[in-house]
């Protein structure tokens, strides 16, 4: 009896986020697919193909994820190697930094590498002001820039996978193949590198996918030649009305990211849940080459995922008072407001979806698959089926502000998920036999433990929203400008004086959301204590407060944890 | 007093196969006895113990408690008490708070089922713990605490799952005498499961062995 209602809430209550996803997601996917179809059957696709332009954006597209990927690789795992071996002051913290690009909006990202490489950049200035040589004009029109943006976001989730691999390397196995003659260099390459190989595969995967569906990045650092398959949509889209070849384009990003996701997933289900007997102790670098190995570990992650930052902060200081006089400007207060507004209702509604969806993923495979699917599918794809499939809506506040909600509720739904997967059965049965209905079960046990990842994925959910820019610029209207849009607006206009205003604009939005990111992540409660809790779960996977997609369905989601099989 | 009756259950695992847990199996446990069921691990000793309390279906049969058919009773309102063999202890709140939680479950104010637990908790000589994380005792610490808060309640039937199999051997057997003792003076039925005779044969005043779904009598 009990075990039938349980069943029947599951599956009611996830009927509201497959219902949310079949209408915004699904239907405009299938509606996107049709119109692809009917294009491609009409002979567009040889057409498209032979356009050298086109068949150029398709190449480059595949060439810069791979890149990034090999790039990302051969920066990231010595890092990691370093970040998860050796200990040094600071090493927390920096562990604590890598999550920072997460919260980034891709459009503040874009707009740190030019504030750092661009024309005007912090680095030309200052080698010109030396040399009299603009490197940031030369980097104008080559693939570089992207790529380094890129970077910024894609090195730290190599690293973190890194990390998190590496700390499963059991001690005693890189003992065993030291006693047995092999270099620490030997002792990397048989023992270490195989273990941790599969878990950089799903890192690498997860890279492409972000690199290959990417849209801000793209649009701002590309330019004419180096823009991607995502760009060239939106262009035939917005600009020249061109539907059908559009529908092409973005039903073979569709296939490719689908083929690419259900590779990663099939990584991911081999991926054992991390044990940790025996971890690899950290040691002090004391000689020279271990120092200079740290140093440039750090070097790297500084300039590639810092600087950035950085120089938009240094920019929009130099740029002086005229400059932040933008901030009381009307068309910046309206924005703010509406920034803030959007994304306040969308992180309500993802909260609510999130966990509705982790509840009721609990009994169905099928939907905590779904709840990947906001990742895979790129946020230009979506705004496009969404046009297609409901023209009367578009422009309507409730559709962008569910679209918001559509990219950000995985945030919360994976995360509490695997909150609930780690929820002891035990702790729950105890509760009930201490007389707690199951509504005074949720209220006093589950919802207390699972609060942290709750918080973490809101926290995700909200820097998602904050810094949106695909669909915005796809659904929004001019009187619904956001912080992000207003950004785009000014870097579009030509003078100094915009692209100052951008760089206070680009200030004012990775403060609001850092700082939402920090209101609800840091808990007032338990702010004490909990220092070294965090430490170990830093390094682990399960625990660790991963913004990815990093645990894909388990078939079985926690059976009763008794009678093991006489 | 505490009465199964033919009591049905067969477990499926994961690889389809299946086995007999309970072929029409009863038992009868009185007020103030302590009843031990012995038997390997892996033979369903602990779901017996959680089809007593409810948290588990059983297949057919009946589970009575003083004369009243208690089957379809959630187990929040049976009034049993089931120990876990991991203790369960609530990791979000403090010592005091978890031995209140079932008070409070009675709708006893907060401030005087923390009162009481604190009372409980000087009783079991955890008193300068209370306000202390679950996580920070000792494992003999945490099962005094998981005993505090089964027996705070006044539950009618106390189920004790391998209480002592998390603890080293020393410990185990200074607790085991110390639990026998406070058992005994809340003077309440007790199933207690294990597979280690000598703690059973020093618990319980009677000692079955659970062998292909029934239970045989030891002593």
């Amino acid at each position: 009896m009990a075990e039938r209602s349980t069943t029947l809430r599951s599956i009611a209550l996830g009927l509201v986020p497959a219902a949310f996803l079949a209408v915004l997601l699904i239907a405009p996917l299938a509606r996107l697919l049709l119109e692809g179809w009917a294009s491609a059957s009409t002979g567009l696709v040889a057409s498209l193909w032979q356009d050298d332009y086109l068949r150029w954006r398709v190449v480059w597209s595949f060439m810069q994820a791979a890149l990034t990927c090999a790039f990302a690789l051969l920066l990231g795992l010595p890092i990691a190697w370093v970040l998860a071996r050796y200990q040094f002051t600071g090493r927390r913290l920096v562990l604590r930094l890598l999550m920072l690009p997460f919260v980034v909006p891709t459009l503040v990202a874009g707009l740190g590498v030019l504030a750092l490489w661009g024309p005007r950049g912090v680095v030309s200035e200052t080698l010109s002001g030396w040399l009299g040589i603009n490197v940031g004009a030369s980097l104008q029109d080559t693939p570089w820039l992207l790529l380094y943006g890129n970077l910024f976001f894609n090195l730290c989730v190599v690293v973190r996978a890194g990390v998190d691999a590496l700390g499963q390397v059991s001690a005693s196995r890189v003992a065993a193949a030291r006693t047995l003659g092999a270099t620490p260099w030997r002792a990397f390459w048989r023992v270490e590198w195989p273990a941790v190989l599969p878990w950089l595969a799903s890192a690498l995967c997860l890279v492409f996918l972000y690199c290959f569906a990417g849209f801000g990045l793209a649009l701002l650092l590309g330019g004419q030649r180096f823009a991607t398959v995502e760009v060239e949509i939106y262009t035939l889209v917005a600009h020249e009305l061109k539907l059908a070849e559009a529908g092409v384009l973005a039903l073979g990003m569709v296939l490719l990211t689908g083929s690419v996701a259900l590779g990663y997933g099939l990584i991911e289900k081999r991926l054992s849940t991390p044990v940790r007997a025996d971890v690899v102790p950290l040691q002090r670098p004391g000689r020279a080459g271990q120092r200079a190995l740290l140093a440039a570990a750090l070097a790297v992650l500084f300039v590639v995922c810092a600087a950035p930052l950085l120089a938009i902060v240094w920019r929009a200081v130099a740029a002086g008072p005229n400059a932040w006089a933008v901030v009381f400007d009307g068309e910046v207060g309206r924005a703010l407001w509406n920034t803030l507004r959007f994304s306040l209702a969308a992180l309500l509604l993802a909260t609510a979806l999130g966990l509705a969806h982790a509840f009721a993923a609990r009994r169905s495979v099928w939907l905590r698959t779904a709840a990947f699917l906001p990742f895979v599918v790129s946020p230009v794809t979506v705004a496009f089926g969404l046009l297609l499939l409901y023209p009367s809506w578009t422009a309507s506040l409730p559709l962008l502000i569910a679209a918001y909600a559509l990219l950000a509720y995985p945030f919360v739904a994976k995360s509490v998920a695997s909150a609930l997967d780690s929820l002891p059965v035990q702790v729950l049965q105890a509760a009930q036999t201490l007389g707690a209905t199951p509504w005074r079960v949720f209220w006093r046990v589950t919802l207390p433990m699972i609060a942290p990842a709750l918080r973490r994925g809101m926290a995700f959910a909200a820097a998602t929203v904050l810094g949106e820019f695909a669909v915005t610029l796809f659904l929004s209207r001019p009187e619904w400008a956001t912080l992000t849009t207003l950004m785009y607006q000014r870097l579009g206009r030509p003078g100094a004086a915009n692209l100052d205003a951008a760089m206070v604009l680009a200030c004012l939005l990775m403060a609001l959301a850092l700082l939402a990111f920090m209101l609800i992540e840091a808990s007032p409660g338990q702010a004490d204590g909990r220092d070294e809790a965090h430490s170990r779960k830093a390094l682990d996977p399960s625990l660790s407060p991963s913004p990815l997609p990093h645990t894909l369905p388990s078939p079985s989601p926690a059976p009763s944890k008794e009678l093991p099989v006489a | 007093m505490l009465e199964l009756k033919a009591v049905q259950k067969t477990f499926h695992d994961a690889a389809g196969g299946h086995w007999l847990l309970a072929d029409a199996l009863n038992l009868q446990v009185a007020a103030g006895e302590t009843v031990a069921v012995l038997g390997p691990s892996g033979t369903g000793k602990s779901t017996l113990l959680k089809m007593i309390a409810g948290l588990e279906p059983m297949d057919g049969g009946s589970v009575w408690f003083d004369g009243i058919d208690v089957t379809r009773t959630p187990p929040e309102r049976r009034g049993f008490a089931l120990m876990f063999q991991d203790f369960a202890l609530f990791p979000h709140l403090n010592v005091q708070d978890n031995v209140a939680f079932g008070l409070v479950e009675q709708r006893m104010p907060r401030a005087a089922a923390r009162q009481q637990a604190q009372d409980m908790l000087a009783r079991f000589g955890l008193g300068q713990h209370a306000t202390h994380k679950v996580t920070t005792l000792s494992g003999g610490e945490q099962q005094r605490v998981a005993l505090a808060r089964a027996l705070i309640t006044a539950p009618r039937l106390l189920l004790l799952d391998e209480p002592f199999s998390a603890l080293d051997a020393e410990l185990r057997s200074s607790l085991r005498e110390e639990f026998r003792q406070r058992i005994a003076q809340a003077g309440i039925a007790t199933v207690l499961v294990t597979h280690d005779e000598a703690e059973a044969r020093a618990m319980a005043q009677r000692g079955l062995r659970l062998v292909e779904g029934r239970l045989n009598v030891i002593w």
